[in-house]
């Protein structure tokens, strides 16, 4: 028998081969569908009851990132999932979504996910799995009490994992489990565990803080908060007028992240010398008050004299301390454990304990404990302990550390099951694999970081037909009911969080089980532990040659989204490189080193080596390579392997800061003899950050603001127009966007991608300067020099002007404009002459120089909105304003017999956005916020007054509030 | 008698050399004239395979790209022009030269024009042919084209006149046309005396066909005398109209070196300038390999210079006005474009290559030996026509690369099939010159004949008057 | 009664001296067939002005009246967008095709006026039958001699044919009808 795309099937001889079977390699024959999950799942709000054909429905769900839950309403298009939002109600998200919830949509439709699951060589069904390692023959598998069964697991917050995991260790007294993540900071816990004597997790509250303090945090960006950390330190960013207060952001790191990029003072400084800056700060705090304990004054003061940078850290330092008890330290995940004791310390020197700063216990299961890390497997292994290695949803034998040579003592244990969304490095090492499953599958729970305990309810049954880590689990519990939706059940019914079905039915619908948040914990801080603390990182060892920051990314995270296209097309929000992840280096050390944009450089460090390009760039300190994690996977689109894995130079002893590198450009032989160098072309999203002093991207201090609040009025008043104003009724709508509080995150930009089916060109297109996306993050240089400068982000989108320069100059009224303001696009109207683009003074018009959109495969389809069109080849596209959304609404409340209210139409940029910098609405309406925002002094249009476009997109300007006393 | 002496004689007394030089009988000159449309050669052969084969690449990267999408092309965001309308308006610059020589010189009686106006009005015919491809190939879509005229469409969605594209189709359609009808009522005597000559049965019907009857009647000639002049009339404010309108499709944008004033009459003198560097291109070698030396004189040599110097001063002239106003008018757009981008930027090299070509070359011309000389107008006028498709692409590219937001600011890269295509319209445009030289008569044979019969008055007074001098002395 | 008489002449003054002969002798209906368009003859021939330029006149100016309407009509009534806040009726915007169509309309007009005034396309005519009247293409020149006119006598205009150095006059075959 063979499927619809001639795959021949093999015999039917395995027991496993069920229907599902059958039906899984049909689905490689692209025959996967949609359907509703077995278990009752229910809308998020009270929605007429089943599903109304063309009416979207949303569904409160849970994403978890590192381990830690983002409650998400997911829109479902008769029980496709389609877009991604933010679930208000929830701690993590209060509406607002990061980069990876995004795309994560993407994941789930990809059609390089694994589909099959086999024993060794040969396909084998679940139920040959479950037959092996289940109830139904005890200790088939293995023999209680599971000697040499170990398990590796992600660090979890699942209340359901934990409980299963004891009943596997009821079960199998001996088995043995190990949590890994590659990026998880267990220095941290190990701080807490110094600093407190217990493991806690520190609540930060920047909606309360005006002044911050980032040592290597970019506690905006890579952070598994980033999303609710943006939203309160945007409380504090905004400013509406002279009157309003503003926070102050100190930022010492030493590659530029999305907090450095928008600090009011940022230093470079060396992966080793980030912790000597600190320590120069703590002293000058510590000489600055009086009441600081001895052990705290004493261990600073033995310190040398000369600490680096001390001018910078002693303003950084009075400041604090005039703002004491409402400011933040922060320390980022990558720092030692001393150094966020040290953190510790100055926040409770400083009164921030209580008010902008809290502890509550750690939401991450056994976090701290032995279970946490590989080391005791990695023993095990190699005493031939191990018998049985269960696998669920890690990839230690790509993100392990080099020195565990995790793949080569895997190789040595007999029995290894691995579980997970793709044939990954471990999953290829395993003789049983079995399928897993995307977030949107399968049910299950996760606490947030406060500890909220969120519910995961799935959209679709897996389209792949995979199964969840916890029902592996289940089924080595020796369950005999291994499904996830009863587990959670009776869990929650045991725990008492749901006792009813009314209380379960209310959680499913909110995603959420209100009121779960832990009390904080009044841990009082050991003065004892700061003295050896500040004595490691002064005696840290800081050798010359290159040093090596081996970072998060800021968009495949740790790897975890190393096949999602529109995170791999995405510009990096710093760089703009696209497709890669090039090495960052000052411009200073390039030049130094002479290196130039692409040069593939060796990197040695000990006696391992790594291959890969290099990007002379803003803000990263001077000798020194910033590398991403993360990258380096084959990406079907691209049919090749996208950027540089960095794993391989990462060791146990030095996890992220390495020191003593070498770096050494590759020649290679020329044809015509002599050599050259081996080069790649960066595909960059935006070559040029240099403003030529333009009025675009207006900024200032927060001074001069509130001396001239209206300092952006010579760039933004209308000149005399010959064309008299066009009559206009109706709706007026228009968009305001505050560069002050924008981080230029680049949510906004996936979550447009999503919503309007924006297709993807590959490397070579966004080479060219095709990439499709209608929302762009532009980053200016600000400040004189090259390394020593701000980055300011701007998204740029159509403006919708109402003397639109596109419009008038398209021959076949493809593009005009609406009687609501906006710039209208025509597809099926459109030839594709692309004067409009040329007309365009922003440049945000979109051209389909080629066929995007992939016909062929079944999955990727299921993503799209069926409210937007799908564009063919040849025609222009741009930025609508989430027209369809607009329309949706006006039907809504004419059906209601209603006007429009303000808010109703949110777009998805808008919806996306974590500090809520991007408002639409009514301008028409002046009791819209809209037309609030743009009627506040600092707002303006871009190139208003030279060019008369009067865009219907207005900005606030970017202010920054300095601090005089600290030098530039 | 000595008729070389006679001319000489001529010669001297209006001191210039003559249009004229040849005082055959009307039978053998028309015979001669008509004999490359009977007796084909072997080198004619051999061209026309070697430019069938390159018009065939040209097709095949038409397909290339209409099947797959200019995205086999190499332009992006911000570059969505390049090439194509650089080819596109290239091309109708060069049709022009040959509307000015058989309209507007008409107009003004030049005599010399008549022996070299019917290939100058057919070179118009295929480089209009060959522009007219680009506005279409160029397109996203460019089987939906006609979408650009106002056609009694039943989705009632109209063209857009306020756009500068449906001025470009009407103009280029008319200007095809009316060059077309033009061309064509000039060719019908002469067709008639292929008719009337035809070797063979066959051919003396195709022509017979070709030349609606024609018998030189005294009622045809006057009505054919008003309509040829009319038609002069209007061809001239067209071919001026023409690439009026094709500079507005630069000028209406607001694009910084694009909106400007100066840009009608700069784009007709540019194309005017190459157009009659193209004359010069192909006139000389044509005069050589048919020996025309006796129809086409020193004296055409001469004047076509003289009227690539003039327009090319022009030319020039626009150069410097447009950048005096980039700074003059104060915008920091302008200026950045014009007076940086231009003269420093990655695109510079090509903007001093122009600059030079076009002030050296013309400038030779006010040298009377190289003006007379063949060999030296005809490598001239190959640098000029280089130039003067690199002027149009720089004036396209640099705009366009480097508009008012840095962050959109890209580079262009030309890919093998931006070249096949140009190269491919080269080829096709000999392609068919060959095809005009080798079945229509390619010197109008009636008028050169008239022209014959009053310079013959004219110098026969002449010669009188000279007598009566020299007798009086 | 004979028919049109044909005469060959071998130079275009010849002809000339014919005309005026035969039209002193009170000949009105003459033709010539001439290689090229020749000034004397048509002004021995005195024919009246063409009419063609009135012709184009009014082709020109309806054809620039209806392109100026057919824009007005398109953008700025049968279907009246907002394109970038310009004016529906944009006058200024709409002159280039009017032009055009202002030029294309006459030139049309001049062309096929030509053919209808010339009588062409007609491919075959009396003349064609006689004998080496191909050459009136080339390098001869005749005059055709109407034969139903009164004060036509053959045996007057033969001798003023033979005085302007006619080659020889044939008759002209009965045009078929």
């Amino acid at each position: 028998m063979t499927t619809p795309t001639g795959h021949r099937l093999p015999l039917l001889e395995d027991d496993g081969w069920s229907r599902r079977h059958v039906l899984q390699l049909l689905g490689m024959g692209a025959l996967a569908a949609c359907q509703p999950p077995r278990e009752p799942i229910l809308p998020y709000t009270v929605q007429p009851a089943g599903v109304v054909p063309g009416k979207p429905q949303f569904y409160a769900t849970t994403m978890t990132l590192d381990g830690y839950a983002t409650g998400l309403l997911v829109e479902s298009h008769v029980g496709r999932p389609t877009k991604i939002e933010g679930n208000p109600d929830h701690p993590a998200s209060l509406g607002a979504t990061g980069l990876q919830h995004q795309a994560s949509i993407l994941d789930l439709y990809d059609p390089s996910r694994a589909r099959l699951p086999r024993r060794r060589e040969g396909p084998a069904g679940w139920e040959t799995f479950v037959r092996e390692f289940g109830p139904l023959l005890p200790g088939a598998g293995v023999p209680p009490p599971g000697e040499g069964l170990h398990f590796v697991l992600p660090p979890t917050t699942s209340p359901l994992a934990a409980s299963l995991v004891d009943a596997v260790r009821t079960r199998y007294p001996r088995a043995a489990f190990h949590f890994h993540a590659p990026l998880y900071a267990r220095a941290a816990d190990e701080a807490a565990r110094a600093a407190f004597g217990q493991v806690l997790a520190t609540q930060r509250f920047f909606d309360r803080a005006t002044r911050v303090l980032a040592i290597d945090a970019d506690f905006l960006g890579t952070s598994p908060f980033g999303v609710r950390w943006s939203h309160d330190f945007a409380q504090r960013r905004r400013v509406h007028g002279p009157a309003d207060d503003m926070n102050r952001l100190y930022v010492v790191e030493s590659d530029l992240g999305l907090a450095g990029a928008i600090a009011d003072h940022r230093l470079r400084a060396r992966p080793s010398e980030v912790p000597l800056v600190f320590l120069a700060i703590a002293r000058a705090l510590v000489r600055g008050s009086p009441r600081a304990p001895d052990a705290l004054r004493g261990a600073l003061e033995r310190l040398p004299a000369d600490l680096p940078h001390a001018p910078w850290a002693e303003a950084a330092a009075r400041d604090l301390l005039q703002h004491a008890g409402d400011c933040v330290v922060i320390v980022g995940d990558t720092q030692p454990a001393e150094v966020h004791v040290l953190a510790h310390a100055l926040n409770d020197l400083l009164g921030n304990v209580g008010r902008t700063v809290a502890y509550t216990p750690t939401a991450i299961v056994e976090a701290g404990e032995a279970s946490f890390g590989l080391e005791p497997l990695l023993a095990a292994m190699d005493a031939r302990a191990v018998s049985t290695l269960v696998l669920l949803d890690v990839d230690p034998v790509r993100d392990a550390f080099a020195d565990d040579r995790f793949g080569a003592r895997m190789a040595q244990v007999p029995q290894t099951v691995c579980l997970s969304l793709r044939e990954t490095a471990t999953a290829k090492a395993s003789r049983w694999f079995l399928p897993g499953t995307h977030w949107l599958e399968s049910w299950g729970d996760a606490r947030a970081f406060d500890g909220t305990l969120s519910l995961r309810q799935p959209l679709v049954r897996p389209l792949y037909g995979g199964h969840d880590a916890l029902e592996v689990l289940a089924v080595f519990a020796g369950l005999a009911d291994t499904n996830p939706w009863r587990l959670l059940r009776t869990l929650h019914q045991r725990t008492g969080a749901a006792p009813t079905d009314a209380t379960w039915n209310a959680a499913v619908q909110r995603g959420l089980f209100p009121g779960t948040a832990f009390a904080e914990v009044a841990a009082a801080f050991r003065a004892d532990a700061v003295a050896p603390a500040v004595n490691a990182m002064a005696t840290r060892a800081r050798p010359g040659g290159i040093e090596i920051a081996l970072r998060p990314d800021p968009r495949l995270h740790d790897g975890t989204f190393a096949h999602n296209e529109w995170l791999l097309e995405l510009p990096d929000p710093i760089t703009r490189v696209s497709w890669d992840n090039p090495a960052h280096v000052s411009h200073a050390t390039a030049r130094r080193l002479d290196l130039h944009e692409g040069d593939v450089v060796e990197v040695r460090w000990n006696d391992r080596s790594l291959r890969i390009p290099v990007l002379p760039t803003e803000g990263v300190a001077d000798d020194t390579l910033a590398l991403t994690l993360g990258w380096g996977a084959w990406v079907a689109r691209e049919r090749d392997v996208v950027g540089t894995d960095a794993y391989p130079l990462r060791t146990r002893a030095a996890p992220w800061d390495l020191a003593g590198a070498t770096v050494e450009p590759i020649e290679r032989p020329r044809p015509v003899g002599g050599t050259e160098r081996v080069r790649v072309e960066l595909a960059s999203g935006q070559p040029h950050i240099d403003m030529h002093d333009r009025p675009i991207l207006l900024h200032d201090t927060l001074e001069t603001f509130r001396n001239q609040p209206d300092f952006v009025r010579p760039h933004d008043d209308r000149r005399p127009s010959l064309y008299g104003a066009w009559t206009q009724h109706g709706p007026q709508w228009g968009m305001s966007i505050d560069l002050g509080t924008c981080t230029g995150c680049a949510t906004c930009v996936i979550a447009c991608q999503a919503e309007n089916n924006i297709p993807t060109v590959g490397r070579i297109g966004t080479a060219k300067g095709r990439a499709m996306h209608w929302l762009r993050i532009d980053r200016y240089r600000l400040g004189t020099g090259e390394d020593d400068v701000q980055l300011l982000p701007q998204p740029m989108l159509c403006q919708h002007c109402e003397k639109a320069p596109c419009e008038y100059v398209c021959p076949v009224n493809a593009t005009v404009h609406s009687p609501d303001g906006l710039n209208e696009m025509v597809y099926n109207r459109c030839i594709g002459t692309r004067f409009c683009s040329n007309n365009c003074p922003y440049k945000v018009r979109r051209f389909n120089f080629l066929e995007y959109n992939d016909y062929e495969a079944e999955t990727p389809k299921m993503q799209k909105n069926p409210d937007v069109t799908v564009r063919a080849r040849g025609v222009m596209e741009k930025c609508t304003y989430c027209v369809q959304r607009i329309r949706t609404a006006q039907i809504e409340a004419r059906i209601e017999r209603r006007e429009l209210r303000d808010g109703e139409v949110r777009t998805a940029c808008q919806a996306a956005c974590p500090t809520g910098a991007i408002v639409f609405g009514q301008v028409s309406d002046p009791n819209s916020g809209v037309a609030a925002l743009q009627g506040l002094p600092h707002s303006y249009a871009v190139l208003q007054h030279e060019l008369g476009t009067e865009p219907r997109t207005r900005y606030l300007a970017h202010l920054r509030n300095e601090n005089e006393e600290v030098p530039a | 008698m000595d008729t070389r002496a006679e001319s000489a004689a001529y010669s001297k007394a209006v001191d210039e050399p003559s249009v004229l030089l040849t005082r055959a009988p009307d039978a053998v000159l028309t015979r001669r004239l008509l004999a490359p449309i009977w007796v084909g050669g072997i080198t004619w052969k051999v061209l026309f395979l070697v430019t069938a084969g390159g018009t065939a690449i040209m097709a095949l990267a038409i397909a290339y790209t209409v099947i797959t999408g200019i995205g086999v092309w190499g332009n992006d965001i911000p570059v969505a022009w390049a090439y194509a309308i650089t080819n596109f308006v290239w091309w109708i610059g060069i049709g022009h030269a040959g509307t000015f020589i058989s309209a507007i010189l008409l107009l003004l009686e030049q005599p010399w024009r008549t022996s070299i106006n019917r290939f100058a009005e057919a070179m118009t015919l295929f480089a209009v042919l060959n522009a007219a491809m680009f506005p279409v190939l160029h397109l996203g879509r460019p089987w939906l084209a006609y979408w650009i005229f106002p056609y009694p469409s039943t989705m009632q969605v109209w063209p857009q006149f306020r756009s500068a594209l449906p001025w470009d189709a009407a103009a280029i359609s008319t200007y095809g046309t009316v060059s077309l009808i033009f061309w064509y009522l000039g060719l019908v005597p002469d067709l008639a005396a292929a008719r009337d000559t035809a070797p063979t049965l066959l051919k003396r019907r195709l022509y017979g066909i070709f030349a609606l009857g024609w018998r030189g009647s005294s009622a045809h000639w006057n009505h054919y005398r008003i309509a040829y002049g009319i038609l002069g009339g209007l061809a001239t404010p067209l071919v001026l109209s023409v690439h009026t309108v094709v500079s507005f499709d630069f000028a209406i944008a607001q694009l910084p070196g694009w909106h400007s004033t100066i840009f009608p009459p700069y784009f007709v003198a540019g194309a005017i300038y190459s157009g009659f560097a193209m004359v010069i291109t192909l006139m000389v070698p044509i005069r050589r390999i048919f020996g025309l030396h006796e129809v086409i004189t020193t004296r055409h040599l001469e004047a076509v210079a003289k009227m690539t110097l003039v327009t090319g001063s022009i030319v020039y002239y626009a150069y410097a006005v447009e950048t005096f106003l980039a700074w003059y008018g104060g915008s920091e757009f302008e200026m950045y474009t014009m007076l940086k981008d231009r003269i420093s930027g990655p695109y510079a090299w090509i903007v001093w290559i122009v600059y030079g070509i076009n002030f050296v070359a013309p400038n030779l011309f006010w040298f009377r030996r190289i003006r007379r000389s063949a060999i030296a107008l005809f490598a001239i006028s190959i640098f000029i026509n280089v130039a003067m498709w690199l002027e149009r692409f720089f004036l396209i590219v640099t705009s366009l690369h480097r508009d008012f937001l840095p962050s959109s600011w890209r580079m262009y890269l030309p890919t093998f099939v931006d070249g096949a295509i140009i190269l491919g319209t080269l080829f096709f445009f000999l392609f068919l010159f060959l095809l005009f030289l080798r079945f229509v008569p390619f010197v109008p044979i009636s008028e050169v004949k008239e022209l014959r019969h009053e310079l013959a008055k004219e110098e026969r007074e002449l010669a009188e008057r000279a007598k009566e001098a020299a007798h009086g002395r | 009664m004979a028919g049109d008489l044909l005469a060959e002449f071998e130079e275009p003054e010849a002809l000339v001296e014919a005309i005026h002969l035969l039209r002193e002798a009170g000949l009105r209906e003459l033709e010539s067939f001439t290689p090229y368009p020749i000034r004397d003859v048509q002004e021995a021939l005195d024919l009246p002005r063409s009419r063609i330029p009135l012709y184009c006149l009014a082709a020109g100016l309806a054809a620039g009246a209806y392109a100026y309407l057919i824009q007005w009509w398109m953008n700025g009534f049968d279907y009246p967008l907002n394109v970038g806040g310009r004016p529906l009726d944009s006058a200024p915007a709409f002159i280039p095709s009017t032009f055009e169509g202002t030029v294309l309309g006459a030139s049309l007009a001049a062309f096929f006026g030509v053919l209808a005034f010339a009588g062409l396309p007609r491919l075959w005519h009396p003349v064609f039958e006689v004998e080496g009247f191909e050459r009136a293409s080339i390098d001869r020149f005749f005059l055709r001699v109407g034969c139903d006119q009164e004060r036509f006598d053959v045996h007057r205009v033969l001798p003023l044919l033979r005085e302007a150095r006619a080659l020889r006059v044939v008759e002209l075959p009965e045009a078929r009808e």
